[in-house]
């Protein structure tokens, strides 16, 4: 089993130059091994769709800003691991995060048209939500704790300390988009230990 | 018009003076060049290049409408992709602070085919047969570039060929007739070709909300423009390459006639010769016009080297001479296209209606769908003094062709909304063929005078063979 996940992982590596069908097929044992409760599964999995994009073909056929998408994009990834303990492979995982990074879509769409008729609490994104979660609830803390470094540190830095993305770019010495993509995911994970068992479709 | 915006309409006079101070990104809008139901286009200037665009603004009350949206955002990627072949070249995609998506295009100096002829018109100038075949070639440049990537537009007409390529001489004499005060316009002497120049092509000018990619969907769709859309857009049936033929045959005939095209290829052949034009020619756009597709040019190729032959006085088969079965050939290409479109986006897609799940968005609660025991659904959507049901079955089998009917009351206007994204305006019945299984959404859209809109879906589950 072991073995298994760290040939994923490896083939991950090789993500770009793998035919379509070869990507497709990865991502769905990787979407299958998440969803037995594999972290690293949903780390590489998770990794794959922000790096190479995948949901955001999806948002843009609603999403036209740049910042919205990046936004939606987000939100994607945390939705991507509070629910991937219900796929269950009878589709392929392109189809189920299309239908995620659509619904995330039209939600946020949703949520721009009534945003004067919401309460302040409901007009935050679900990224902001867990961002402001990981700030005040100490149960919160493990999951942080258990998240590798290289997501930890920016996410305390973000989410617990209040640094600007910039200076937490300095102070890691790291890229300022690398520590975006990083505090995004960093948040999906932990977002995986808040409803572990949410079943509900996507 | 903007004198008048003093008076009356609150709405008006506001998009108005906001046309005049608009700067949309690097965008500063000039004056509105074309109004529609749905997109308003503006003339513009990119500032960057200091360089004439147009603008297509999604309208404000449509603009966080999903369908609507969505199908005004996958037109503009689509366009894109083509990169002004065929069609006019989309160079921007961005949205206002309203959030409305809107498109830069590249702005036709020469204004659309319907301005240019009917301004010809006015000054009792008539379109000759040869000025027929010049907007022939160009229409069969474009729709050359436009099938060679599998694309039936479905809504060639006048007013959605735009004039490119103009000498600067031509492009002052044409806005002078395109400018508010055309009445003034100076006389132009009669002299050879008088509709396009030679320096002019003639490019779509939208891939269209109402129209197109019935072929995509996987479902086909009736749809189109009375007076140019092919017989077999007012049935349900198969579409191909041949309905554009004949939208431009019946362009041609609009030209030289002044007229839409007769439904009997017989008395389009008369109507030309009486209109001066030799009956080599006439019959050659006859059969363009045929009522069964498989009596046309098998090609837009096919059909400008008749075309060109009849000029030359080369005699060509009347109506009646192609083999039944020659047809399968294209099909295969045309869902060959669809399957690949399906595929795109980097395999992250499954756009099709049955996988996304849920969510349909609403303009407003209220929805009512009951089931009854002919099978038939009544979908009932009310929004204050406005209400729409649509009335259909519920699933249907792959092949079997279906008719939604609507009904609706206190609406200033409603379109269908196909599940090829187009909208059908102006119709009461709405026919779809099952091609593929899944969840087709036929849905209504009905304006209140106020602008406020409902959206009614109606989803019918496609059932297979299997």
């Amino acid at each position: 089993m072991e073995s298994g996940r760290q040939s994923l992982s490896a083939e991950a590596g090789e993500f770009v130059s793998l035919e379509q069908d070869a990507k497709v097929a990865l991502l769905d044992r990787l979407a299958i091994s998440s969803a037995e409760g594999a972290t690293e599964s949903l780390d590489t999995l998770l990794r794959l769709i922000d790096e190479h994009r995948l949901a955001r073909p999806s948002i843009r056929r609603l999403i036209v800003n740049d910042a919205d998408v990046d936004d939606v994009n987000q939100d994607v990834l945390i939705r991507v691991s509070q629910r991937i303990s219900s796929f269950r492979g009878e589709s392929r995982f392109t189809t189920w995060l299309f239908t995620i990074a659509r619904n995330t879509s039209i939600d946020f769409l949703r949520r721009q048209r009534e945003h004067d008729q919401l309460d302040e609490d409901d007009r935050l994104s679900t990224a902001q939500r867990v961002s402001s979660m990981i700030a005040t609830r100490s149960d919160l803390q493990a999951a942080v704790d258990a998240l590798p470094d290289h997501y930890r540190l920016p996410l305390q830095l973000r989410d617990m300390q209040g640094n600007s993305y910039s200076q937490i770019a300095e102070q890691l010495d790291i890229e300022l988009n690398t520590v975006r993509s990083r505090i995004a995911r960093g948040r999906a994970l932990v977002a995986a230990a808040l409803q572990p068992f949410d079943g509900g479709s996507p | 018009m903007s004198e008048s915006s003093t008076v009356d309409d609150s709405g008006a006079r506001e998009d108005a003076s906001e046309a005049h101070a608009r700067v949309l990104d690097r965008y500063r809008l000039g004056r509105m060049i074309g109004v529609g139901g749905f997109a308003t286009v503006y003339e513009a200037i990119d500032e960057r290049f200091e360089s004439p665009v147009a603008v297509k603004v999604l309208a404000e009350n449509h603009a966080m409408n999903l369908d609507i949206r969505e199908r005004f955002l996958a037109e503009a990627q689509l366009q894109r992709s083509l990169g002004g072949a065929g069609v006019v070249a989309v160079h921007d995609l961005g949205e206002t602070p309203r959030r409305q998506p809107y498109t830069v295009m590249a702005l036709a100096a020469g204004g659309d085919l319907k301005r240019r002829v009917e301004a010809l018109r006015a000054k009792s100038v008539a379109p000759s047969s040869a000025d027929a075949l010049i907007v022939a070639e160009a229409m069969a440049r474009s729709l050359a570039a436009l099938h060679a990537k599998g694309i039936v537009h479905r809504d060639i007409k006048p007013s959605n060929l735009f004039i490119f390529g103009a000498s600067e001489a031509d492009s002052e004499a044409d806005s002078e007739v395109d400018s508010e005060a055309s009445s003034t316009a100076s006389t132009v002497a009669d002299q050879g070709p008088s509709v396009l120049a030679a320096s002019e092509t003639l490019l779509l000018g939208d891939l269209g909300f109402a129209k197109q990619l019935g072929v995509v969907s996987g479902l086909t769709v009736a749809g189109g423009t009375p007076g140019f859309r092919p017989p077999e857009q007012e049935r349900v049936g198969q579409i191909d390459y041949r309905a554009d033929v004949y939208g431009a045959s019946a362009v041609l005939f609009w030209m030289l006639t002044g007229r839409s095209a007769p439904t009997d290829a017989r008395e389009a052949v008369s109507s030309l010769t009486k209109a001066g034009v030799d009956k080599p020619l006439a019959q050659v756009i006859a059969n363009g016009l045929s009522e069964e597709p498989d009596d046309r040019q098998d090609t837009i190729t096919e059909w400008i080297n008749e075309l060109r032959g009849a000029r030359r006085g080369v005699r060509f088969r009347p109506s009646g001479r192609h083999r039944r079965g020659q047809r399968s050939r294209w099909r295969t290409v045309l869902s060959a296209f669809g399957f690949l479109v399906a595929l795109g986006l980097g395999g992250v897609v499954g756009w099709f209606v049955n996988e996304q799940v849920g969510q349909t968005m609403i303009d407003e609660p209220g929805l009512t769908i009951e089931s009854f025991p002919d099978e038939s659904v009544h979908r009932r959507g009310v929004l204050g003094e406005m209400t729409v049901t649509i009335i259909g079955p519920g699933t249907m089998n792959v092949g079997e062709t279906i008719s939604f009917a609507t009904s609706v009351s206190g609406a200033e206007s409603y379109a269908w909304l196909g599940p090829d994204g187009g909208l059908y305006e102006g119709r009461q019945l709405f026919s779809i063929t099952g091609t593929h299984d899944g969840v087709a959404t036929v849905s209504v859209l009905a304006t209140r005078a106020d602008g406020r809109t409902l959206t009614v879906p109606a989803e019918v589950t496609v059932v297979g063979d299997g």
